[in-house]
């Protein structure tokens, strides 16, 4: 799917984002001594002229009084060539600890990394070490950012994986290391079943469903799976083939067939947004998200629409609603029809099931 | 001095380094007059508003203010510092690979009310990470957590200062509305939804909330530390017990030579089904899950049991239908962007 946000995700940086990067450089520029301006805006995600701006901040800044000695001061000359040198820190020199929530933000983001490693692995390394060395790393840093943590380091959990697509995801890696063609047994969107033959490339994860970057025979093109729609995957053994270059950043590629649809989601929609192949995303004022989605199949688009009604807030072509509403009511006709047939005979109905209360 | 002209960052700066240098503690009086940033002359309610803001902006960031209390009575004396030890605690060095890993594990947080606190994690860590780690073959591939709740951070808060937490919930059979007093136990995210789990006080037990059925704000009440946190067994059994994570089993009619997907994770049944349906049986974990899954298959899958998650399919086949009515009396707004007026039907029908 192309990603054409108009809008920015996000609102220009928060004093409190731009404090905690200012403390950040002086306290990197003394660990580290003399870094240029070019190293230190990629370093810290930002532009050149942000770190230019971020210095001269910091030149002003000091202990009351605020005479020369007073202040953070920086090697004029070095700046003029582009290279940023600390000379006083006034006190800012280290770095400035984690707080509890930020370091249990990173411990569960770190246990989810994990999960997914656990599973698969793109194609770039032999799998097995590199998975190994992976998994070796982000235990150590769990272990380091737990440490301080405590009874803390539990206090959020996180699973992400659907534990379902297990012995797919190991048939995939293992085809994936070997370089092993696969037949897949795949179900598309449009509910249509098909086996084809593939050259597995890379598994990652989206939210929550896994994906297979592979390049399909029959379509003679790089595709994108989705794992839980793999029934079953059996690789071919005494097959080989020569990986090819990924095609660019693993994306669910949707044929154009011209005909855009217009889907308005609330807010709290956003996850059912990102998982579908959109043209263009907007954020309205009120926070609702307004798509435009090329539809190659509008059976697809109905079934959208009749799994996530709750969220949608307007729908175009209006053809299409009816459409979906027209397939709702039917059902709704069906079930009526059931429970007629059931209360005829006498069928009782259970507690509903679920969570609390 | 320009006060309006002092940009927020550069006075907090200038806060921060006064409270390390002082060599015992500043008082609010030494604070207004001498830290450039603040008014001098400015009245004492306004200057006391902006540095309690500043203060607890700074406190939140995980700089850690002392308030010195004075020997005295008086109010004013009170005093702030900052201790260079305690600004900085344990030294985390990173390598290029450790940093890079936690760039891609933060994609987690994206988009959640977690994000500006990993950021801030990140950007604090960086101090001690070598300039310029290069990306690692996993770029792009990082975690995402679907569904976002803004009471995360207040629920984490009292979670780790043992504070007790009160919420309007709705319940999930009847929609009825209670209020909850509840210690926090721990915050899980399974499958698209947040929970808690935790001590309900008014029922004497543990109890798991689902977080989208919080209506309004969660409020943190009392004092901090004011409960133990049990064993981890028992807040997992709690959790497990509450959540039916056992599979459950449903019984579903799937038109002919349709609903494959689903039909590929379950095996026939014994149940009698509609005309042109043949019986499934097909376990899940997650309801709601299971009830989008089945709503968007429409009429090619329905559900003869639990009546739970029939109840879930046809809510949503219902809200369908809701959408729609309040649609068809609404004309469309104009679409900007294309330059467009719309009526109802002008884009012709489709098949």
């Amino acid at each position: 799917m192309t990603n054409t946000s108009k809008a920015p995700r996000k609102n220009a940086e928060t004093t409190p984002q731009r404090i905690v990067r200012l403390l950040s450089l002086v306290a990197h520029l003394t660990a580290r001594g003399e870094i240029s301006v070019a190293e230190l805006a990629e370093h810290y995600g930002v532009g050149p002229e942000q770190i230019r701006k971020d210095i001269d901040l910091l030149w002003v800044t000091g202990t009351p009084g605020y005479m020369p000695d007073d202040l953070v001061d920086f090697d004029a000359y070095a700046l003029e060539a582009g290279i940023v040198k600390l000379t006083a820190d006034r006190g800012l020199s280290r770095s400035l600890q984690l707080g509890t929530r930020e370091a249990i933000a990173l411990v569960a983001a770190l246990n989810s990394l994990r999960e997914i490693v656990a599973d698969g692995a793109p194609a770039h390394h032999s799998a097995d070490t590199y998975d190994d060395n992976l998994t070796a790393h982000i235990d150590d840093l769990t272990a380091k950012l737990s440490l301080r943590l405590g009874h803390n380091a539990r206090a959020l959990d996180v699973q992400l994986s659907s534990h379902t697509v297990g012995p797919t995801l190991t048939t995939l890696r293992t085809a994936i290391t070997n370089s092993t063609l696969v037949d897949i047994d795949y179900v598309s969107n449009a509910d249509q079943r098909t086996t084809r033959t593939i050259e597995p490339a890379a598994i990652f994860n989206e939210r929550e469903n896994f994906y297979l970057q592979a390049f399909c025979h029959k379509a003679q093109d790089d595709r994108v799976f989705r794992i839980d729609r793999i029934i079953e995957a059996r690789a071919l053994a005494g097959t080989h083939f020569e990986p090819r270059p990924l095609s660019g950043p693993a994306q669910a590629q949707v044929p154009k067939a011209g005909e855009l649809a217009h889907l308005v989601l609330r807010p709290q929609g956003q996850w059912i947004a990102e998982s579908l192949p959109y043209e263009s995303l907007e954020y309205q004022a009120d926070g609702s998200i307004a798509l435009d989605i090329d539809v190659a199949d509008w059976n697809w688009f109905h079934s959208v629409l009749l799994s996530h009604p709750e969220q949608i807030v307007n729908v175009t072509p209006r053809s299409t609603l009816k459409a979906a509403v027209h397939e709702a009511e039917r059902t709704l006709e069906l079930y009526e029809q059931l429970a007629n047939s059931a209360s005829t005979s006498g069928a009782s109905e259970s507690e509903p099931l679920g969570e609390e209360e | 001095m320009m006060t309006t002209a002092t940009p927020p960052a550069e006075r907090l700066l200038n806060l921060v380094i006064a409270l390390m240098n002082t060599s015992g503690r500043l008082t609010r009086r030494d604070i207004q007059q001498r830290v450039s940033g603040y008014a001098p002359d400015a009245d004492p309610k306004t200057f006391e508003r902006m540095f309690e803001r500043d203060k607890d902006t700074l406190r939140e960031l995980g700089v850690p203010i002392q308030t010195v209390n004075p020997a005295t009575d008086h109010a004013e004396d009170i005093g702030y510092r900052i201790d260079k030890d305690s600004y900085s605690l344990t030294q985390l060095d990173l390598n290029a690979a450790e940093l890079s890993i936690l760039s891609l594990a933060t994609t987690l947080w994206r988009d959640t009310a977690l994000e500006a606190d990993s950021t801030r994690a990140l950007t604090k860590l960086k101090s001690n990470a070598p300039t310029n780690a290069p990306t690692t073959a996993l770029a792009g591939f990082g975690p995402r957590i679907r569904g976002d709740e803004p009471s995360l951070t207040v629920i984490l808060d009292a979670i780790t200062a043992r504070r007790a937490i009160r919420f309007t919930y709705r319940a999930a059979s009847t929609g009825e509305l209670t209020t909850r007093t509840i210690h926090p136990w721990r915050l899980s995210s399974r499958r698209g939804g947040w929970y808690a789990v935790g001590y309900d006080t008014t029922r004497n037990d543990a109890r798991v909330f689902r977080l989208n059925r919080i209506v309004g704000r969660v409020k943190a009440l009392g004092p901090q530390g004011a409960y133990e946190l049990p064993d981890t067994d028992t807040i997992a059994h709690a959790f497990g017990q509450d959540l039916a994570h056992t599979p459950q089993q449903a019984t579903l009619a799937l038109a002919r030579g349709r609903a494959q997907a689903l039909r590929a994770r379950s095996h026939p049944a014994a149940t009698t089904a509609p005309h042109g349906y043949d019986a499934v049986h097909l376990t899940y974990v997650d309801e709601n899950d299971m009830s989008i899954e089945i709503a968007g298959l429409g009429a090619h899958a329905l559900v003869l049991d639990p009546p739970a998650l029939a109840h879930r399919v046809i809510a949503h086949h219902k809200a369908l239908a809701e959408l729609a009515r309040t649609l068809g009396e609404d004309p469309l707004p104009d679409r900007a962007h294309t330059g467009q007026t719309q009526g109802e039907d002008t884009q012709g029908e489709r098949q």
